[in-house]
């Protein structure tokens, strides 16, 4: 199935064993509160919607998406492309990541859902990798932190593909 | 001719009053620079410039016959510049290597722990447990100086003729009150005395208004907008990439000293690239080949060591060069 060449770092039985137990936690956690997850397009979808169908507490689900800094930027700065449906004001909120890096992203991301006035803001992702991390964050669930330097998998992509192998490779090549 | 010997705690700001008094009097000022000018005209070896900053031994009985030379070697040089005029002799142990001199007073300058802090906090731009540290490293070294090369306690009272605590006045006052010490013993004449006095208010008033103009410029460059200039393109495509994200950061906020010598003058110092006061961390960018980062990685382990609470990464040019692929941008 794969071309890209690597070593299995996190086995699909691995994966799949770790969203459901932080699901539990997540489902714990916000008992009784309707929780809105969110996540970020597009690597984390394919760990947003797995956790959701574990999760056993009502909750609903929406997307956003923002811009990234590019090879010819200009002078431009992060904006929202698509923006939440639903109104987070008073909501208890969970943003949902497939992996923090730098954090410049995702501190972006909480600044600007603080100001929406939601209940409370916790973030959940799937990898943390902090060797790299610029931005100071508070992450309140992970899957699993890494050093490894090039993944793909489970969301994440390489070259822009292989984001469906079901599993978390570290890239060799 | 006298000498007038001023010991100072680290952060008393003793440096400054010897100097306003050398400059008011026109007396010559034995401190470690002049000192280190004289020994290197008169050739005189290495190791006893390196005695000269005040550091502690590291091997004491090996160094016991080189001890008592160094002494005999500083107390005679000292004594011939005297024959010329009056002088100053800032720390060296001179209160202890004149201490049966009869025309020899010693002085000390001490202040509270609070005071010495603010001063080398307000000096250095450094914070208060940096500047505790410091004060703690200068006076075990200074302590260890005294008690080896001259078997004496810097912290004994007895061995000063006049202790002025500048927590109380201030410096020009502390500098009035030894000319003042002087007169009533007979070294500065009651003809010159009025104009010393002026000479003093002239000359602190100057050096506190550069002070402050030093100072001020230090801050005015924290509160500043973006428009920085960068030291290279690196630093700058990582400043865009920060902008874009609207993460506040300062460049090169803050400077380290990392060492000094024995009159507090900075001989080593680091400044990180990027401070984000969001996180209370500071990034230090390199782009320089792998091979070529042992210096820095050594002033990064001095920082660490010598400022505990900072938070600093380094990036390396591999970390940095993979940032930017994140981002879809080869490095050029």
């Amino acid at each position: 199935m794969c071309e890209v060449k690597g070593k299995i770092i996190i086995s699909k039985e691995e994966l799949n064993s770790r969203v459901k137990s932080l699901a539990g936690e997540i489902s714990a956690d916000y008992e009784g509160l309707n929780p809105v997850i969110i996540t970020v397009l597009r690597g984390a979808v394919y760990f947003f919607v797995d956790l959701s169908r574990e999760l056993s507490i009502p909750h609903s689900i929406d997307f956003l998406a923002i811009s990234s800094y590019g090879p010819c930027p200009g002078t431009g700065v992060v904006r929202i492309t698509k923006d939440l449906e639903v109104d987070i004001h008073g909501q208890h909120v969970l943003l949902v990541e497939d992996i923090i890096d730098t954090g410049l992203t995702l501190h972006y991301l909480i600044r600007t859902l603080r100001e929406r006035g939601p209940a409370s803001l916790k973030v959940c992702t799937f990898l943390d990798r902090p060797v790299q991390r610029i931005a100071k964050l508070q992450v309140d669930y992970r899957g699993f932190e890494t050093d490894e330097e090039y993944l793909v998998g489970y969301g994440l992509d390489y070259k822009g593909k292989w984001r469906n192998l079901p599993y978390i490779m570290a890239v060799t090549e | 001719m006298a000498i007038i010997t001023i010991s100072r705690q680290f952060g008393s700001n003793g440096e400054i009053v010897a100097e306003i008094l050398a400059e008011a009097t026109g007396w010559l000022l034995l401190n470690k620079k002049t000192l280190e000018q004289y020994l290197t005209e008169h050739h005189i070896p290495q190791i006893r410039m390196e005695w000269i900053n005040e550091s502690s031994p590291h091997d004491i009985e090996s160094l016991n016959k080189e001890r008592i030379a160094y002494l005999e070697f500083l107390k005679e040089t000292i004594l011939n510049l005297s024959e010329k005029g009056h002088l100053f002799l800032l720390g060296r142990g001179g209160q202890f290597l004149f201490r049966d001199k009869e025309d020899a007073f010693h002085i000390k300058i001490i202040a509270s722990l609070d005071t010495r802090a603010a001063n080398i906090q307000y000096r250095f731009n450094v914070d208060k447990a940096a500047a505790l540290r410091l004060i703690n490293q200068k006076d075990a070294e200074r302590m260890e100086y005294a008690l080896f090369y001259h078997r004496g306690d810097s912290n004994d009272p007895q061995v000063y003729d006049l202790m002025i605590n500048t927590s109380r006045i201030s410096i020009d006052e502390a500098a009035k009150v030894i000319v003042f010490f002087l007169k009533d013993k007979g070294i500065v004449s009651a003809d010159t005395f009025d104009s010393i006095v002026e000479e003093i208010e002239r000359i602190s008033s100057q050096r506190l208004a550069e002070l402050d103009a030093v100072h001020s410029t230090g801050t005015k460059k924290e509160t500043s907008s973006r428009n920085y200039v960068f030291a290279n393109e690196s630093e700058e495509e990582f400043a865009r990439i920060l902008d874009y994200y609207k993460i506040d950061y300062l460049y090169e906020p803050t400077t380290f000293p990392l060492r000094w010598d024995s009159e507090g003058n900075i001989e080593s110092a680091f400044t990180p690239d990027f401070y984000f006061p969001d996180f209370d961390f500071y990034i230090e960018l390199t782009t320089m080949k792998q091979e070529l980062v042992t210096k820095k990685n050594r002033k990064l382990r001095e920082l660490r060591r010598v400022y505990p609470d900072i938070n600093i990464k380094l990036f390396y040019r591999k970390d940095y060069k993979k940032l930017l692929e994140k981002f879809g941008i080869s490095e050029e």
